[in-house]
């Protein structure tokens, strides 16, 4: 990039929030996900600088820049994804939101709350609950992630169950389009539509500001915890417990693999059982009637409570899924969402995968919808191991397969998945953000070379026959060692 | 790149442990003031990585920007409280900073403090033998007490001998003791400095003179029960010594606010003089976080008459940290003292008319803070706030 669109870059922002210090680039040129710098090589991954607007209007006075010159540019709030969403491609300059991050405007009459897309959850969360309020539902990532990052990420968490995906909870929000237009998009619009922005990771534009529902603080809640031995008796369980007539907050799954890697962590200890944990909240009676129902289902079934105190602490731990880590000391995953009816057989190939790859395995499982389960498979690696750790990656390919080939969808797509992208939008939907992508983003200059196909740093696509081929021949290198 | 104090400490391994999950950016006050990923506690992580991943035989210069985030750290370990994985991190910063200095990087506030505490005995670079100026006012009661053989000894700490402005830290603290008539023994010139500012740079072997004299003395005067005002010399006899010494000291090393709580149980502290008044307890990060002492301050804090404690949302565990720990206050003062501030106003929120703590440096630190930026507020050491009510 040219020193002189750094330095108008430098005149909008103010020289205290634009870098272009090695360090800076180097951190913001990843996200959480340990990339070998092997495969990094196909991609212009260093951003050229990275900048820290402070409004909307900032934002828009960029892109005013960025399209004129044809720089990429890559939106970021926290970087705690791991499918490359935030990484650069074909280098560019990284918007970083760290300092959107105020509530804008709280009704506690209308139940709403307008905040900047950068603030993280956790804050958001801290802040409401002063005032007797709190969000619906939220990433398993709160405590780091942002609010732009999971409306921009798909938005399938804790809470979901009950309140939906993150869409359902949005009124309206404000979009800075690449070529420098700041757009009001509310539920009710119909050009463009406010759902085509959510969920495709910074390709339209970059959200700003966010119109959220909210609740009042929950009345009361209440923790359960059982164990169920087999895959099909846990399948049928959870089925019948997502379909209670007061919808648990949150029904999740943490499978046997799970359950034993958790053990070793504390040096043995628990049970490496399936373990379903359940939260009710709301009013009183709501909760009440909720927990009733489900020890009435608990009993039907013959299924064993848990002790009380495991299941609060796996509540308090419901953000810290990735504790395991330490067992590596690298830790990988990967994520489908499957029909509900399909849990069993989707569990036990997973469990498979430990079996075919020598690895340890434990599986999270969220159910959230009475059709829909969002699996989370975690498994252990190790990233100082360069050329086995290549192959282990190829592990997150196989658990998104069996997903898919059980009538599932890709939770995500980023870089690393861009061969999914018609599955997990369908036909029709894709080519409604593709035309609005060519009408907002005409010269390409956002978040750029992935989503739609993923494209190496001399321009040229990895085409999905391509991409399986070297994913396959890493499978195969794994058997040689 | 080789990075042998990580293996020192036994943490090489945790820049790989991290997951680059970010909740340590949430909490951190040096990320919530400067905001870019370098000053993040993961940011830091993962630049490490990336030197070590180099290889053991590739030398290359250590990047400026990440020498100075190193050292804009207080070492309140809030990171290590929201880790996904745990990681010791108070280990990775001591290692950190104890490799930039074996290369000499560090900044010349560190290096300064350093060859003070090593050839003063204490961190002014002040003669050793005026570490007794506190109690210009009190001679009468202080110097008969130094050398004393007793079972307790109170170890002022270089805080408090050296700064007049809380003098009345060691004041109260004698008044106390007197008050509740315990026989105690101060080492006076013969203390030397703990060595807490060498534990925060990782200068472990720098420390073992100091200790090994401290300790010796202490057996020399019978000591049984240490007790002290300063969190940093609490934290050093506590967690350091041990480890640098070989195992445990042989003495029973006490905060004061823990001494006093037992002092109310045994009923030997009476309180004559009630006030209402409404206050907030800040958690000091080396009190609490890195030793766990949340109870006894409150407790001694609501046995007092009048009193009403009212807690700030971030409290015990979860406590921001004022920004003076780490030598932050000494390498970067006004990045220190933002964070200060920060803290002070949420004192203030709580609807307190003052805020009490359990380290000398929070008290130096918040009231220079609230002074600079004129919030109003009382700012105590628990030691001062305690003996008001004698």
């Amino acid at each position: 990039m040219e020193n002189t669109i750094t330095k108008q870059l430098s005149e909008i922002v103010g020289e205290q929030d634009i870098s272009t210090s090695p360090l800076e680039r180097i951190l913001n040129s990843h996200d959480a996900a340990p990339v070998p710098s092997l495969l990094t090589l196909f991609f212009k991954t260093m951003p050229e600088a990275v900048i820290r607007p402070e409004s909307a209007d900032e934002v828009a006075r960029i892109f005013r820049l960025t399209s004129e010159s044809k720089t990429p540019v890559i939106p970021r709030g926290a970087g705690s994804w791991s499918l490359g969403g935030v990484t650069p491609v074909k280098s560019g300059v990284v918007l970083d939101l760290v300092k959107l991050n105020k509530i804008i405007n709280l009704s506690i009459d209308g139940l709403w709350v307008e905040v900047e897309a950068g603030i993280v959850w956790q804050d958001l969360i801290d802040q409401l609950l002063e005032k007797g309020l709190t969000v619906l539902s939220v990433p398993t990532s709160a405590p780091s992630s942002t609010v732009g990052g999971w409306v921009s990420t798909g938005g399938c968490g804790i809470g979901t169950l009950k309140y939906g995906r993150i869409g359902e909870q949005i009124e309206a929000i404000e979009v800075v389009t690449p070529q420098g237009d700041i757009l009001q998009v509310s539920k009710d619009s119909t050009d463009p539509k406010m759902e085509l922005f959510i969920g495709t990771e910074g390709q339209l534009g970059v959200i700003t500001k966010v119109k959220l529902k909210i609740r009042k603080k929950p009345e009361k809640s209440s923790v359960h915890g059982v164990w169920v031995a087999g895959d099909k008796e846990l399948a049928e369980f959870a089925s019948e417990v997502a379909r209670l007539k007061e919808i648990p907050y949150s029904l999740k799954i943490l499978d046997a693999g799970l359950m034993s890697l958790k053990s070793a962590l504390h040096n043995g200890g628990t049970e490496a059982k399936n373990f379903v944990l359940v939260e009710f909240e709301g009013s009183a009676d709501e909760v009440s009637r909720g927990a009733a129902s489900f020890n009435q289902i608990v009993k039907q079934r013959g299924l064993q409570a848990s002790d009380q105190k495991l299941a609060e602490e796996e509540w308090e731990e419901r953000y810290y899924a990735m504790r395991i880590g330490r067992l590596g000391p690298t830790l990988l995953g990967g994520e489908t969402i499957i029909p509900i009816e399909q849990l069993e057989p989707v569990l036990k190939e997973i469990k498979g995968l430990q079996k075919k790859y020598h690895t340890k395995m434990g599986t999270e499982a969220h159910v959230v919808s009475n059709g829909w389960v969002m699996i989370l498979a975690l498994y252990l690696a190790d990233e100082r191991k360069a050329i086995r750790f290549i192959t282990q990656l190829a592990i997150i390919r196989d658990i998104v397969h069996i997903g898919l080939s059980h009538g599932g969808k890709p939770y995500g797509i980023g870089l690393w998945d861009a061969v999914y992208v018609k599955r997990q939008f369908g036909k029709e939907r894709l080519n409604e953000i593709r035309s609005l992508k060519k009408k907002l983003d005409p010269a390409g200059i956002m978040n750029p070379g992935k989503f739609f196909m993923a494209e190496t740093r001399f321009g040229i696509p990895l085409h999905p026959i391509l991409y399986n081929m070297v994913m396959n021949v890493l499978s195969i290198a794994r058997r040689f060692q | 790149m080789d990075i042998p104090e990580l293996k020192r400490l036994d943490v090489e391994i945790e820049p790989w442990v991290c997951t680059q999950c970010g909740n340590c950016r949430t909490v951190c006050p040096v990320f919530k003031q400067v905001g870019w990923e370098s000053a993040s506690p993961r940011g830091k992580l993962y630049y490490v990585k990336k030197l070590l991943e180099k290889g053991p035989s590739k030398q290359e210069p250590i990047d400026e920007e990440f020498v100075k985030r190193i050292f804009q750290c207080s070492l309140c370990v809030r990171c290590e409280e929201v880790c996904q994985t745990k990681i010791d991190m108070m280990k990775v910063w001591q290692a950190l900073r104890a490799e930039l200095g074996n290369r000499g990087l560090w900044p010349k506030e560190v290096q300064g403090t350093r060859d003070a505490v090593v050839s003063k005995y204490n961190l002014f670079s002040m003669p050793n033998e005026r570490r007794t100026v506190w109690a210009m006012m009190i001679k009468d009661r202080v110097l008969p007490r130094i050398n004393k053989v007793a079972e307790v000894a109170y170890f002022v700490g270089c805080v408090s001998a050296f700064t007049g402005r809380i003098s009345g830290i060691p004041e109260s603290t004698v008044s106390i003791l007197g008050s509740a008539g315990v026989d105690y023994t101060i080492l006076g010139p013969d203390e030397w400095c703990c060595g807490s500012p060498l534990f925060a740079v990782g200068a472990h072997a720098d420390a073992l003179a100091l200790a090994q004299h401290n300790v010796e003395k202490l057996h020399q005067l019978k000591v049984k029960k240490l007790i002290t005002n300063c969190a940093g010399c609490y934290r050093a006899f506590k967690k350091e010594y041990p480890k640098l010494l070989g195992g445990d000291i042989g003495i029973e090393v006490l905060h004061f606010s823990q001494f006093v709580s037992q002092l109310i149980d045994k009923g030997q502290l009476k309180f004559n003089r009630p006030k209402e008044v409404t206050i907030t307890y800040h958690d000091p990060c080396e009190i609490g976080r890195h030793c766990g002492i949340y109870d006894e301050p409150r407790h001694v804090l609501t046995s007092l008459p009048g009193v009403k404690l009212v807690e700030m949302p971030n409290n015990r565990n979860n406590s921001e940290c004022c920004g003076g720990g780490g030598l932050l206050k000494a390498t970067y003062p006004d990045l220190s003292q933002a964070i200060a501030a920060s803290r002070i106003n949420q004192a203030i929120h709580t609807g307190a008319t003052d805020i009490v703590s359990t380290c000398v440096a929070c008290r130096l630190q918040m009231s220079e803070a609230a002074r600079a930026k004129n919030l109003n507020i009382g700012v105590h050491d628990i030691a001062e706030f305690v003996a008001q009510f004698l």
